[in-house]
């Protein structure tokens, strides 16, 4: 009897073993490009270090239009490896604790009002930014970087893939509260 | 009484529970990328590399359940994954409103339907409804049974 039911647990396990095991193999080849994006970050990081410190660019130097331009990953890894521009997240405080772009601050566009006076006073009209929450899906940077261009803010541009991209892409990202929320 | 009747009810049970996994998984194997996002929301992975290859993993390991619970092909072993992955689900759901998340669960590849009631209850019946299979013997119309039926007559005319 004992036996029997320890001969059943193993073929319980054998066979979603076998089942977990072709289901991954299925799932990678069908989506070898997604599973082998880049693992490494073309800039190093360190959380250690201290707090990063932007030098932004100048108006003059920044592109300008009514429609924030959109920027996408290589351009964003070299935008924080520069430190040539802000990355503002528009996402909830918790979502920015769990994780967010190295340096970035937390401007929820949930808090607007509340926030935004602090980031005006340290982060001037005339510096680039660029905004960003979860994902494509999310609209939120939208929605803050037209409420930063309603505030002066023209210098901005958008990164609509968002944390979610970044993450995914293997770069590195911090926790906490950072700078932003302390 | 139909002394059948229960053989019936749980390959109707079997069927209903393979269709639900059957079409869980077709969004999710068509769309990762989401999927994975919806996992991140849950902020339970800390490694990207380890949330891809489960966003990619999951939803062929359902559609295999799927597809084997409809056929009736290893029964006892899929419903016992089955059971598994519904009580994980439903952990990472109650996990996610104890921490105040207000997130979209990724339950069916729909990137519109947020964590609530609905889908607690939703997956805690599919949950008992898939320990009944688990726990039942396995029907006379599964694959499996056939099978087996056919091999005990077999047996039995030899003899």
């Amino acid at each position: 009897m004992m036996k029997s039911s320890w001969a059943g647990c193993g073929r319980i396990l054998l066979v979603n073993a076998g089942i977990v095991l072709l289901s991954t193999c299925i799932g990678v080849l069908l989506n070898r490009a997604f599973v082998a994006g880049p693992q490494q970050s073309i800039f190093s990081y360190s959380n250690d270090g201290g707090k990063l410190e932007f030098k932004p660019l100048k108006a003059s130097e920044a592109q300008s239009a009514e429609a924030p331009a959109e920027v996408r990953l290589p351009d964003v890894r070299e935008i924080i490896a520069s430190k040539s521009m802000l990355p503002v997240d528009g996402r909830s405080e918790a979502d920015y604790e769990n994780g967010h772009l190295p340096g970035a601050y937390s401007l929820s566009v949930a808090d607007f009002d509340k926030r935004f006076p602090e980031f005006s006073a340290r982060y001037p009209k005339e510096d680039a930014y660029f905004v960003y929450c979860g994902s494509g899906q999310c609209g939120l940077s939208r929605q803050l970087a037209s409420l930063l261009q309603k505030k002066g803010y023209h210098q901005l541009k958008v990164y609509s893939a968002g944390y979610n991209d970044w993450f995914l892409s293997g770069n590195p990202v911090e926790k906490g509260k950072g700078s932003s929320l302390k | 009484m139909n002394p059948r009747l229960p053989s019936q009810l749980i390959c109707l049970v079997r069927f209903i529970l393979g269709l639900v996994f059957l079409y869980a998984s077709v969004g999710k194997i068509l769309d990762p990328k989401s999927f994975a996002e919806n996992l991140i929301a849950y902020r339970i992975f800390d490694s990207p590399q380890l949330l891809k290859y489960v966003a990619v993993t999951l939803p062929w390991a359902e559609w295999f359940c799927g597809i084997f619970l409809v056929l009736g092909v290893f029964v006892r072993s899929v419903s016992a994954l089955t059971t598994l992955l519904l009580f994980v689900f439903l952990v990472g759901m109650i996990s996610a409103l104890w921490r105040g998340l207000e997130i979209h669960c990724g339950c069916f590849g729909s990137p519109q339907e947020t964590i609530g009631a609905v889908s607690l209850l939703r997956d805690g019946f599919f949950f008992l409804v898939s320990l009944v299979v688990l726990l039942s013997p396995v029907d006379p119309y599964s694959l499996q049974g056939f099978l087996h039926n056919r091999r005990t007559r077999l047996v039995d005319s030899s003899n």
